[in-house]
């Protein structure tokens, strides 16, 4: 009951804001009136007994401002207020203001370009379904001063698929490699993988049209077939519709389209998958990334452990040791950002404290400013707004900078963005095509802009509200040369 | 005729709660209602008047509907709440609670303690 006419009260209050503003009025007239008309009656004459009730009733101003906040809306209301007289304020000052947003819209900018690198190198998630469960194996002398990559041989890896318990199915794939395509337009050299049958289905990743690979057509005389990217499919087939069946050339060899993967889709950084059948070599051993899917209900603990007996209990070839075969398992991600996250985070930091400069930069401006403002707030805090309503005030106004700044730093991001991504050493970087300003992003920016004019607003506003306001009144008139307050 | 009292700190909401429960009256009208009823010895701020009404209506003690003063002028008029009945009721007992346990502190002489 009172939950609802609390609601209802704000909801009136909200929405038919100049009614209450009206009636408030008319309420408070008909008091004034009703008093002079008990006054006159008395004898005092009409004029005269208008001007006692008036003295008599006291401030109408406050008195209106507390209704105000009594009905409890206030506070919607005097923020709106708070931004309106914000903006006259910076539109008063265009210098100030843009020497202010140009400082910030830096800041913020260069603070947003390499959040959207790090939100999409290190936070988006993976393109896959349940990517949380994808994990790497690895049975390789681990670690070492060289960029170490996972893998397991091909003769371990064999013999793991046969026993293990913990994954729905491990696939190997090769990373890395490329090869020529023939025969669609100008020959051009494409990154290639090759992979287990089980690849595209441990990944839950099905071709969007037409089929993955079927189990044995890894092997020689049946593996002639070749998934295509889209991107590829669009670029160098131009989409063409009817493409399932014809036949490509890859390194001089034909082998027919039988599927083209969904947008986006480009693990390991392929533009074409092509079947790989693991075999015994007397003479090579190879070693190659494999990922595996966890059964439901495994953790990566149990695995690791699994695999650690594996480790064991598998025979060592001539010349192993079992130092050669550190058993790890290691979330997909890490393959791909493992190298990158220290020295991306290293750059957030460093940005951060260029924020951090801008910050001080512009409180100094505020409170420059502030020194030249503490008559305003004297007059105002004696018309009978609030210390908090005050600091309110001049937080709103530096808000209202940083906001436009963080407006202005999308901007700058966004060719920030694309500046970044050209630096960036061409497969250092991992999933750059991850990168780009989405809605994480943007609200990033707004939480920065909002805690940055906090923060730089906070001192200024206290400064001039609390210690400039005792001290200006009394010299309302004379004008205040020159402030003398820093950070 | 004694020179009027101000206010007890938190004693108005009780006033305006008790004024109107004898039947709705504007913000005017609970003005001078305490007045008479207290033989002028309280003396209410008038500014201090509206934003108590406004906070009372917040919190649903009381409601206001537009109607017509004795001299035929449009007045808000403020009446009491079911839930201001119980509240006014409760903050009645309070009080009273609270008077009699402060005058019997003042009331006691060195023998009783």
């Amino acid at each position: 009951m009172t939950l609802w006419s609390r609601f209802r009260s704000w909801l009136r209050a909200a929405m038919g804001r100049s009614r209450m503003e009206r009636e408030m009025d008319a309420e408070l007239s008909f008091h004034i009136e009703a008093f002079a008309e008990d006054l006159a009656r008395s004898g005092v004459p009409r004029e005269e007994a208008l001007r006692r009730a008036r003295i008599e009733f006291g401030g109408i101003e406050r008195a209106k401002e507390k209704c105000r906040e009594a009905r409890g809306l206030s506070l919607v209301e005097s923020i709106v207020q708070d931004l309106r007289f914000g903006l006259r304020m910076l539109r008063k000052n265009p210098g100030f203001t843009a020497v202010a947003v140009i400082t910030l819209a830096l800041g913020i900018g260069a603070n947003t370009a390499v959040f959207t690198v790090v939100n999409g190198v290190l936070l988006r998630a993976m393109p896959f379904p349940e990517a949380e469960r994808l994990f790497l194996v690895s049975l390789t002398p681990g670690g070492g001063p060289f960029e170490w990559q996972p893998g397991v041989s091909d003769r371990d890896y064999l013999a793991f698929r046969e026993q293990d318990q913990a994954f729905e199915q491990v696939a190997c794939f090769t990373k890395g490699s490329t090869a020529n395509l023939t025969g669609a337009g100008d020959p051009a050299q494409i990154p290639v993988a090759y992979v287990t049958t089980e690849f595209f289905s441990a990944l839950r990743t099905n071709p969007e049209i037409g089929r993955g690979f079927l189990t044995g057509e890894g092997e020689p005389g049946n593996d002639s077939v070749v998934v295509l990217s889209n991107e590829l499919w669009k670029d160098r087939f131009a989409a063409d519709s009817e493409i399932l069946g014809k036949t490509i050339r890859i390194d001089g060899l034909s082998r027919t389209v039988i599927g083209i993967m969904p947008p986006g889709f480009e693990f390991p950084g392929a533009k074409v998958w092509m079947p790989l059948a693991i075999r015994i070599n007397e003479h090579n051993s190879f070693t190659r990334p494999v990922v595996g899917r966890l059964k439901p209900g495994v953790s990566p603990q149990q695995a690791q452990a699994e695999l650690e007996t594996f480790a064991e209990h598998q025979p060592l070839g001539p010349g192993e040791s079992k130092k050669d075969r550190m058993a790890q398992i290691i979330p997909l991600k890490d393959l791909l950002v493992a190298n990158i996250r220290p020295s991306l985070l290293m750059f957030a930091g460093a940005v951060a404290f260029v924020l951090l400069i801008a910050c001080a930069n512009v409180a100094n401006l505020f409170l420059a400013r502030a020194a030249g403002r503490g008559q305003e707030m004297a007059v105002r805090s004696t018309l009978g707004a609030s210390h908090w309503r005050l600091v309110r005030q001049l937080l709103a106004e530096s808000t209202l900078v940083s906001l436009i700044g963080g407006a202005a730093g999308i901007l700058l991001a966004h060719w920030g963005v694309q500046a970044l991504t050209a630096l960036a050493p061409a497969g250092k970087v991992p999933r750059m095509e991850m990168v780009r300003i989405d809605g994480w992003v943007l609200a990033f920016t707004l939480g920065l802009s909002v805690v940055t004019g906090v923060v730089f607003g906070l001192v200024p506003a206290f400064q001039a509200t609390g210690y400039g306001a005792r001290r200006s009144l009394g010299q309302a008139a004379r004008t205040v040369i020159g402030g003398h307050e820093g950070i | 005729m004694d020179q009027p009292m101000e206010l007890l700190q938190g004693t108005l909401d009780m006033l305006i709660l008790k004024a109107v429960s004898l039947g709705p009256l504007h913000g005017y009208g609970v003005l001078l209602r305490v007045q008479q009823i207290s033989k002028d010895r309280l003396e209410i701020q008038q500014g201090s008047l509206y934003p108590a009404l406004y906070r009372l209506e917040h919190q649903g003690w009381i409601t206001s509907e537009w109607g017509e003063s004795e001299n035929k002028r449009r007045a808000k008029y403020y009446r009491l709440t079911a839930a201001g009945k119980r509240k006014l009721q409760t903050e009645a007992e309070k009080w009273n609670r609270m008077a009699d346990v402060i005058a019997g502190i003042l009331r006691s002489t060195p023998e009783e303690v």
